[in-house]
This record gives C-alpha cells, structure tokens and sequence, in this order.
C-alpha cells in the first residue's frame, strides 16, 4: 500500500495539521507502513470470526 | 573508578542493611547522587537528578526509622521514574525541548504508592522523546549508552531506566511498557523487567495508558516483587526463592507454551536464537513441561498494538503538533504524525483483535501457565530501529502482542551475546498472574545468577 505525500497533506490538513509537502514526503513509507499493518489486522479479524 | 560497594547490592540486601542500622537511608541516596555525578555524563540515564528533595526525604526517613517506624522493604530506597511519568513537584520533560520546564501537580497513584512506601525519588530516567520515536540529537538529553557495551545506544523506550539500574545508580526504577518499552530495555541490560496486567490505575493518565503500563526494572526477581507490590498495593510475594517450580496455584507441575512457529519464522538473530534454546534446557532443568504451540495470530497482535501505540500517541500529542511542533524532534514529529492517517475503523479493528486475540490465546495455552519466547528478536538498539522495521515493531514481535491483551510479562536475564549485550527471556501469563512470573523468575536465577552484577563505569 503506498501513500502519496500530496494526499497526505491534504488528510493532515482536514485534521487541523500543517505540514509541508517534502515532510509528507518522507513520511509517505511509514505511513503506507502502518495502513499496511491496519490491513492486516483487518483480515485477520475476518478470520477469526470465519468471515473467510 | 568502581562502583561504590553499598551500590552493589540488591534492593532487598540494601533493605535490610537499612533496617537493621548498618548504612543509613541518607547514605545510600548520597552514594547514588555521588554515581550518578561520577558517571552520568557518559551513560546518560537521567534526565533530571533531584539531589536536594532526595536528601530531605532520606533525612526524613532516616527520622523515621530512629523513632520506630519502619514503612517496609522500600523505606529510604533511591530509586528512579522514567521521565514520561508525571512526579507531583518534580520537573517531568519526556525528554522533550517542548516540556524542558513542566512540573506537574499531580502523579500517578503507582507514583504516590512507593513514595508513600518510603522510596526515594533521585530523578527523572532518560528515554526517547515522549517515548514513542528513534532516539536524536534534537532529544532534550542524548540518548543513554548500554553500560554492557557503551557504544551501542541501550534499546527503549525506559532506556534510562535500564541504564541507572544495571549501571548501579539506583537499586530499581519506573519505566513504562507500551509495546516492550520495558521488557526490552530490562532483557537489554540483564535485568527483571515485570509490565503488570493492564488496569484502571496502570498507567499514567494520557491516551496511552490504553496499551501502556507503568512497569518496574530491577536486578533481582524479589527486588520486582517489592516494587510491584508496593506501587500496585499488593502484597509482596514471600522473598524465598524456591527451588522448583510450582505453577500459579500451587500446581506440582508447570506447563509453558512455546510459540514454536513463530520463533522458527521471525528473523531472529543466532546470539538470541541460542540464547533462548539454552533458556529453554534450564527450564526444563527446573522441572518446567515445555509444549509447542501455534500462535497463528501473534503477527496480527503485534500490528493491531502499533496501530493503537500510533493513533493513541497521536491523540495524545495533538496539542503539541498544533502548538509547539517547532519545539519537537525530527524523528517525533514523524512519529506522532503517523496516527493522523488512520481512520477509526482501523483504531476498532485492532481494539477489537486485542479482545479476540486475548481468548485465541487462552485457548491456545489450555493448561499451560504462561508462554515463554525470546523478549527480542535482536541484541542491539541500533539493530532494533533499522529503518522501515522500528515504527512497525518487529523488535517488540514478542512483547507487544501482550500489551494488546494486557496481560503481564516478564523479562528474566538469561544470557550474553558475543558483544557482551545482555539477552532476556519473556514468560507471559493470564492477567493477575504477577506473582508467578515472579517466582518463575526467581526459581530460574537459582539456575544462572541470583543477582545481575553492576555494569563497570
């Protein structure tokens, strides 16, 4: 999953945080990193309750 | 330069020195400031020291005592609070440039609990910015050195903790564990590092304390014990190290699970890996029934964790992004970023996999009485923050999912790696079960050093 610096800016600023567009930059890892890691429990939850 | 003898024992020898009129309170807490002054500006444990307040109470305390009053096993003990624990009176920064100069008016009660037990508070330990980033030059205070082998970084985030313990600066300290924040320091240094059951007064009173709890280090297993007993208001567990081991309710034979796959799986380093095999033999030595299990959901735990570490600290510190971001750390800011970008179906989904995970695992465990893995899968800091690894935890593969379920955990030493760092072993159990680990941490020490020495100066 990757995230993109310029939607990062964008969903940082609809929460009342500015940040410029080469910090989004160098967060864009991290953050595709954690999403990817709120993914994960997501299918594990379907499996433990044998949605899948 | 050697570390001053009456530092050298442990926190229950020190007790009854005390106790019994051999060293006063007011002589221990002078020769822990004295190390502390001698030493801390290469080790970097403390953030604050509070030379002053800690002479008064041991004055006080050492009153006390000649008047008849005894208040137990801490009465007139230095020890230390990691500095992301409010202390009512005493400056409290997170390691932060944005808190250099807050001091709370309030603490939590494990805090008031210890003082109230006759400890004595000679600072502030050191830790990464608000806990919950890499360590950097932008930090209020450098980061800590590993007294095993100070030019590698001591692992966090109650590094300072770690350090002022192993080093002999004080006889136990506070830390947090919010993912392995103390079990990894503690396993790091050759200390106990017990993270109790997760509850109502666990924490510290922020966002946190959702996953987090305030844990203690020590270098014994009964010094644990006290500590615990005392800020949890418990009962301490009886000082006698048994020497074989009996299960949580008095049970002849201990089973503990061991997550065979899982450890097979993980990228875990060979000075751990043999570590944790010759760990395994003593148990088994001890009597301990050792019974391969599959934890298919254990990497699934240690993400729903970071996902909560990330957006809790992230709710924690919106204030601080919005008003002092100038005032934070590079690697901070990354960090207490990252919780903005999930949404609160993520934050329920990883709530809700704690709850699923925790009743997996009890019936996964069945009839054993704890789970024992590695506390991490590498030796070093610096290994454990490798880039695109350490936001993700895969250090903390072992101890975070127990901050998930908040179920207690314990770090117990149990080996040396080939740079002279440190190596722990982690049992978990069902909540409540504190006083087991204890003395399955105690009982194991019989078989390898009662008391963890004093790291060289």
């Amino acid at each position: 999953m990757t995230a993109d610096a310029n939607e990062i800016v964008r969903l940082f600023a609809l929460r009342g945080l500015t940040v410029s567009a080469e910090f989004a930059g160098e967060l864009t890892g991290q953050v595709g990193a954690l999403l990817a890691q709120a993914a994960t429990v997501e299918d594990a939850l379907r499996e433990m309750k044998g949605e899948r | 330069m050697t570390v001053p003898e009456v530092l050298r024992q442990s926190l229950s020898e020190a007790a009854e020195a005390l106790r019994g009129g051999a060293v006063s309170s007011t002589d221990l807490v002078r020769a822990s400031l004295d190390h502390i002054a001698a030493i801390d500006d290469r080790r970097h444990a403390f953030v604050t020291v509070d030379a002053e307040g800690a002479l008064a109470a041991a004055a006080d305390l050492d009153a006390q005592l000649r008047a008849g009053h005894w208040r137990g096993p801490l009465h007139g003990i230095p020890i230390a609070v990691k500095d992301n624990i409010p202390t009512a009176g005493l400056r409290t920064t997170y390691n932060s440039r944005a808190y250099a100069d807050w001091v709370p008016g309030r603490e939590p009660p494990t805090v008031t609990r210890l003082r109230r037990a006759g400890a004595v508070i000679v600072g502030k330990t050191n830790l990464n910015e608000f806990g919950w980033s890499v360590p950097s030059d932008d930090d209020l205070v450098a980061p800590p050195r590993n007294p095993w082998n100070p030019e590698y970084q001591a692992v966090g985030s109650s590094s300072g903790s770690g350090v002022a313990v192993a080093s002999g600066m004080v006889f136990g300290a506070l830390g947090t564990d919010g993912g392995g924040s103390a079990r990894l320091p503690a396993g790091q240094m050759g200390l106990v590092g017990l993270k109790p059951t997760r509850g109502p007064e666990s924490g510290v009173g922020a966002p946190i304390d959702e996953v987090s709890v305030v844990s203690v280090l020590t270098r014994t297993a009964a010094d644990a014990g006290i500590m615990y007993a005392a800020m949890m208001d418990r009962t301490p567990p009886p000082p006698d190290a048994a020497t074989a081991m009996t299960g949580p309710n008095a049970e002849p034979v201990v089973r503990l699970a061991v997550p065979r796959r899982q450890i097979d799986e993980l990228p875990i380093e060979p000075d751990v890996r043999a570590a944790f095999a010759e760990s395994m033999s003593i148990l088994k030595d001890l009597g301990v029934v050792l019974m391969d299990v599959d934890v298919p959901h254990l990497g699934a735990a240690r993400d729903a964790n970071f996902v909560l570490i990330s957006a809790l600290s992230h709710a924690g510190h919106r204030d601080d992004l919005r008003e002092r971001a100038h005032l934070l750390g590079a690697s901070t800011l990354r960090y207490l970023h990252l919780g903005a970008a999930l949404g609160a179906a993520d934050y329920l989904n990883a709530r809700e996999m704690g709850t699923l995970f925790a009743a997996e695992l009890d019936r996964i465990l069945v009839d054993c009485a704890g789970i024992a893995t590695p506390v991490s899968t590498v030796v070093t800091a610096e290994a454990a923050r490798r880039p695109g690894e350490h936001s993700r935890g895969l250090n903390a593969s072992f101890t975070a999912p127990f901050n998930l379920t908040g179920w207690p955990g314990i770090a117990i030493p149990s080996g040396t790696s080939g740079l002279g760092i440190p190596i722990g072993l982690q049992v978990a159990a069902r909540p409540g079960q504190e006083p087991f680990l204890l003395r399955l941490a105690e009982t194991y020490a019989t078989r390898t050093r009662p008391s963890t020495p004093v790291a060289a100066p």
